[in-house]
């Protein structure tokens, strides 16, 4: 009898990225660094970098180009830190800024793309001092890239949201700012579009669809 | 009893987290080595995404990122000062401009209210005749003839002095006793001053 004890491990997810603040404490960061305290807003920096660079890991071509937009990110949260209210949860916030700069940049690339003529531009090739580190990066984006180049931005964000990162496809609606219908929707062409992939390139595929 | 089709088509859009030891395609997994094994291979390779992401270091250091950020928003900042400042200097330029503008032409007004008008009756010239004889004598700025239509006269508006050289002519040509006469080829000059003709008859 076959095991399927991997079904259940799917449950135990990996740690999702965050800084190991409290929503509480998060609330406070943003509440010094708004009065202009520099020390507040590195510690924010600090507890939220990897968050935003793994949600700018699923907009972008390469690990580059999700540093960029981790770095945009950043300017634009402190730009609007006095806009902030504090009626939603920070990391909701900083998601919302991240999604943004990413999507503009798309956009941006997209028009630069069309204007020139040319097709959308490959992976930019940034020099790097370590060629070791470079060459792991290239290969852990060109594995994300095997499974996302074919989905749309929106299906790929869901897909991340909810399973990957295992965040509640109602959150994600309320994260993004649509339906929750529409997050299932597009869950579920996600999946049907990665897992007909996945699928098909398995040997006991054609043994099992019978 | 779930087919394997029926299996790979339900694997291929729900949660593998939700397939759960009682559900249809852990029943069928549970007795078909094939969909077993394809299964396994989604269900590790977007665990394997799912860590791959997790796992990934970003190239910058926060410290760095966050001088970066404090930097690049005073940047930003200032740009948003420099272009609030240049457009109020645009505005307050165009505003002064259009001030300037406005007063001249308010002063160039004023001045053309000031400068006499005179309107004279024809007795046997045309309108048109009379404003070809006085226009080469209205030469100041500001100074001009109009008929009216429909009326036998001109008015004209200008310096007195350019008033009694026009009048000597239109006196000589429109007197009573030249109306039935040819105009003669040459008209007796007013006086020694009179500027150059150059102007096109009937300027206003």
């Amino acid at each position: 009898m076959p095991d399927l004890s991997f079904l259940q491990s799917l449950e135990t997810r990996p740690p999702v990225v965050a800084g190991g603040l409290s929503p509480r404490d998060l609330q406070n960061l943003v509440t010094l660094a708004k009065r202009g305290d520099e020390a507040a807003f590195t510690d924010l920096v600090t507890s939220q970098h990897r968050a935003v660079f793994r949600w700018a890991l699923t907009f972008a071509r390469d690990g580059d180009e999700a540093d960029e937009i981790t770095q945009e990110t950043f300017v634009m949260v402190h730009r609007k830190l006095s806009q902030f209210r504090g009626d939603s949860p920070v990391e909701g916030w900083i998601y919302g800024i991240t999604r943004s700069i990413a999507l503009q940049r798309r956009r941006r690339v997209k028009r630069r793309a069309l204007l020139s003529g040319s097709r959308m531009p490959g992976v930019v090739t940034v020099y790097n001092t370590d060629p070791g580190a470079r060459v792991d990066r290239e290969r852990f984006m060109a594995y994300v890239r095997h499974f996302f180049v074919e989905l749309p931005p929106r299906q790929r964000e869901v897909f991340d949201l909810v399973d990957l990162q295992g965040h509640d496809p109602s959150e994600v609606a309320e994260l993004i700012g649509i339906k929750a219908a529409t997050v299932r929707g597009n869950l579920f062409k996600a999946r049907a579009s990665l897992r007909a992939q996945l699928i098909a390139a398995n040997p006991a595929w054609k043994e099992a669809d019978r | 009893m779930t087919t394997c089709s029926e299996c790979l088509a339900e694997m291929s859009t729900v949660r593998l987290a939700d397939a759960g030891p009682g559900s249809a395609v852990a029943l069928h997994c549970a007795q078909c080595p094939e969909c077993a094994a394809v299964a396994q291979d989604v269900a590790y390779a977007e665990r394997r995404l799912a860590y791959a992401l997790s796992n990934a270091q970003p190239g910058m250091l926060p410290s760095e990122v966050s001088v970066n950020a404090l930097e690049g928003s005073e940047r930003l900042r200032r740009k948003r000062v420099g272009r609030w400042v240049r457009g109020i200097l645009v505005a307050a330029g165009t505003g002064l401009v259009a001030f300037a503008a406005n007063d001249y032409y308010m002063s160039k007004a004023e001045q053309r209210g000031q400068i006499p008008m005179e309107t004279i009756s024809l007795r046997c010239l045309t309108p048109e005749q009379a404003i070809e004889l006085v226009t080469p004598y209205l030469r100041s700025s500001g100074s001009a003839v109009y008929m009216t239509k429909g009326l036998h006269v001109i008015t004209m508006r200008g310096r007195a002095d350019e008033f009694i050289s026009a009048k000597i002519q239109l006196k000589y040509r429109d007197a009573p006793g030249q109306c039935s006469l040819p105009v003669p080829l040459t008209a007796p000059q007013p006086d020694a001053t009179i500027p150059p003709v150059s102007g096109t008859p009937g300027k206003d």
